[in-house]
């Protein structure tokens, strides 16, 4: 006796159509990518002077490291002037002044006259401050992350921030001069 | 510098900055080891630490929340357990408790975890964390002990200049 012609086929599987197409060979492939919030960077503080100021990757070469790209995570402090719409805000700050897209950003309640924290992405956008020509496109910040900080102490704020820097920066020398 | 080792009851919570945080897991490791933790350049335990900053993402899953705490530095990912029933966490059954104290204990646990999730948990809150920093996935992760929300705007500096200084006077000598 055959054993296996005992054992009848599975006639449920055989009939089921295969919506999926065949699966692709397994490649030898890296970590996968980061996933959805992991992959959200950090906002480097920066004034509103050097945002105003944000040049192409070429020009930042020359400029320096403080100064701002376009697609940059950046977090700045400033004083609201002005709310242009539901959508738009200007920020102003040691004289400069950069629109703020708060569109995608969570829900706060805008004032004029209070200070507020944004973090986000920087943009080349057509602005709505003035200027028409292509040569005035200046760089908008879309916010994600709005947040009220009226009473923020702005000289104590930047020594933390350069404390901050001047304790990693001893961090990073330690630890490669430690290998 | 204090070093947190397996039960040593004294080990107390370092401030620190994400990037620290972040970068501690240094060696991914093979072959499915656990990776290690690295702190100011030395090899540590799993270690408590403390961060100040804004909550940039907020995921929530069956059995837990993660959020991401941006202090300027890096973004550190946090994990907080949503309360399991204390039954069938056997604690009930080991402190011989009845079944009355078990639900009350259930209804706090779930009411405390959703006040939590509701005032303190929220996009653009600036939070001080407190947990222990462990490797999950080749990623660090802060295991949340307690979260709070802070109001007061300077919180974040203040904490700066006081990981500056501890770092400066005490956790480097």
């Amino acid at each position: 006796h055959n054993v296996f012609s005992l054992v009848p086929p599975a006639p449920d599987l055989l009939a089921l159509p295969h919506p999926l197409p065949p699966l692709p060979l397994c490649q030898a492939v890296g970590p996968p990518p980061p996933r959805g919030p992991m992959s959200i960077k950090h906002g480097e503080p920066r004034s509103v002077r050097e945002v105003v100021c944000a040049r192409s990757e070429d020009e930042v070469a020359q400029v320096g490291t403080r100064a701002c790209a376009l697609g940059d995570s950046v977090r700045i402090v400033g004083r609201l002037k002005t709310v242009l719409s539901v959508e738009s805000v200007v920020l102003e700050d040691e004289g400069s002044e950069v629109e703020v897209d708060v569109s995608l950003s969570n829900p706060c309640r805008f004032k004029q006259g209070r200070q507020y924290q944004f973090i986000g992405e920087l943009e080349d956008r057509r602005n709505s401050l003035g200027g028409g020509g292509a040569a005035d496109a200046t760089p908008i910040l879309v916010a994600r992350i709005a947040r009220d900080v009226t009473g923020l102490d702005m000289a104590l704020y930047r020594a933390g921030l350069k404390a901050q820097e001047r304790c990693l920066r001893e961090i990073e020398e330690r630890s490669s001069g430690g290998r | 510098m204090p070093v947190s080792r397996p039960r040593d009851r004294r080990a107390h919570t370092v401030k620190a900055f994400a990037s620290q945080v972040a970068g501690s897991v240094s060696d991914p490791g093979t072959g499915g080891a656990k990776p290690k933790l690295n702190f100011l350049g030395n090899e540590v335990d799993p270690f408590l630490v403390e961060l100040c900053g804004i909550i940039v993402w907020v995921t929530e899953k069956e059995k837990y929340v993660t959020f991401g705490v941006d202090d300027s530095t890096s973004v550190a990912q946090c994990l907080v357990w949503r309360p399991a029933s204390a039954a069938e966490a056997q604690v009930a059954k080991r402190a011989k408790w009845s079944r009355e104290e078990t639900q009350t204990l259930e209804e706090v646990a779930r009411d405390r975890h959703g006040r939590l999730l509701s005032s303190e948990l929220v996009l653009g809150a600036q939070v001080k964390v407190r947990g222990r920093v462990d490797s999950y996935l080749g990623r660090a992760q802060v295991k949340v002990a307690s979260v709070c929300k802070v109001d007061d705007p300077n919180a974040e500096t203040e904490h700066r200049m006081d990981a500056e200084r501890l770092y400066r006077d005490v956790y480097t000598k």
